[in-house]
């Protein structure tokens, strides 16, 4: 493939969520910053090796108009990746709220509505013997 | 210091392929020197309208459109990263439903209904107790029920089955059809 196509094609797919996207672990030495920090750095890296490559085997003009397009591409792209992932975000924090609200109540259920019912029960139990103990003596157990 | 990090493979074929002979890690070493080179000391903040910058300006136009779409990489990463997160998000979410809906289906109706019954009984033997001339609050052990749990008018919920259901709906269009 030409620079040119394989240029608009990187840029294409960098702004395009759409399809399944498979991630490979690669190792770094001495990468300064964040995981997203180095990411950047590696992306910038080769959006310019593929910008080189492109201004080295195209007139300069045709250069000029293939990263005005380029930046029309990216530039359509990143809004709806933005609001893509902030719903995402939205979505991802109103399920673990959900997950979180229910656990407690979860947890109030299992650690203090069942013993409290079971020690009642056992209480219950120990009543109702002494009452019918009691009831016994005068003969009206029953 | 040697790290790990994770990056789209299709982007790191493409780089591979940009930088022949070399291995994937000499690969992303390269680039990652070159764009840390290229982004170090030239933010030049929000873009600026394409038409406003000059086309013969190649220099400006390789920063601006390296800077952008840096970010929109990243926008992509964070949505296909966040995909995971959103499944394990929404799997927390269904295992505490799940949770709760054993523990309010089989464990709490059974002890709450006991619990009500066993009151009832010892309302009925206190009557008798009282009746026969027994000072109640004298029997032993006593019970404080301000700190017991209320469940006189307890009434268990009601789980429908899918057949429960189907046999209504199969009555409702009985009658509905018997008009």
């Amino acid at each position: 493939m030409t620079p040119l196509p394989v240029f608009e094609e990187a840029l294409t797919r960098i702004g395009d969520a759409a399809g399944p996207v498979e991630l490979e672990t690669v190792e770094i030495q001495d990468g300064k910053g964040s995981d997203d920090d180095v990411r950047a750095a590696v992306y910038a890296g080769m959006l310019d090796l593929l910008i080189e490559r492109l201004s080295n085997e195209a007139e300069q003009e045709v250069v000029a108009a293939a990263l005005v397009r380029g930046l029309r591409i990216v530039r359509s792209a990143e809004p709806p990746l933005h609001f893509a992932h902030a719903e995402q975000a939205n979505t991802i924090r109103e399920h673990e709220l959900a997950a979180r609200m229910r656990g407690r109540s979860n947890a109030v259920t299992r650690d203090w509505m069942i013993p409290r019912l079971r020690r009642d029960i056992e209480a219950y139990r120990a009543h109702i013997r002494a009452l019918k103990a009691a009831l016994a003596t005068t003969g009206g157990a029953g | 210091m040697t790290r790990a990090i994770q990056i789209p493979r299709e982007d790191l074929e493409r780089l591979r392929r940009l930088l022949p002979g070399m291995s994937t890690t000499q690969a992303v070493a390269e680039a990652l020197t070159r764009g840390s080179r290229v982004l170090a000391g030239h933010d030049d903040g929000p873009g600026a309208d394409v038409r406003a910058i000059d086309p013969h300006d190649l220099t400006t136009l390789r920063r601006r459109l390296v800077q952008e779409a840096v970010e929109v990489a990243g926008h992509r990463f964070a949505l296909v990263t966040g995909l995971d997160r959103r499944r394990e998000a929404v799997r927390r979410e269904l295992r505490s439903y799940e949770e709760g809906l054993a523990l309010d289906r089989d464990v709490v109706p059974g002890l709450k209904l006991e619990a009500k019954e066993l009151r009832r009984r010892i309302r009925q033997l206190e009557e008798r107790a009282r009746a026969a001339g027994i000072d109640v609050d004298a029997v032993g052990p006593p019970i404080r029920w301000s700190e017991t749990i209320h469940v006189d008018g307890y009434e268990p919920p009601r789980y429908e089955s899918d057949s429960d259901r189907r046999a209504r709906t199969v009555a409702f269009f009985q009658r509905v059809g018997g008009r």
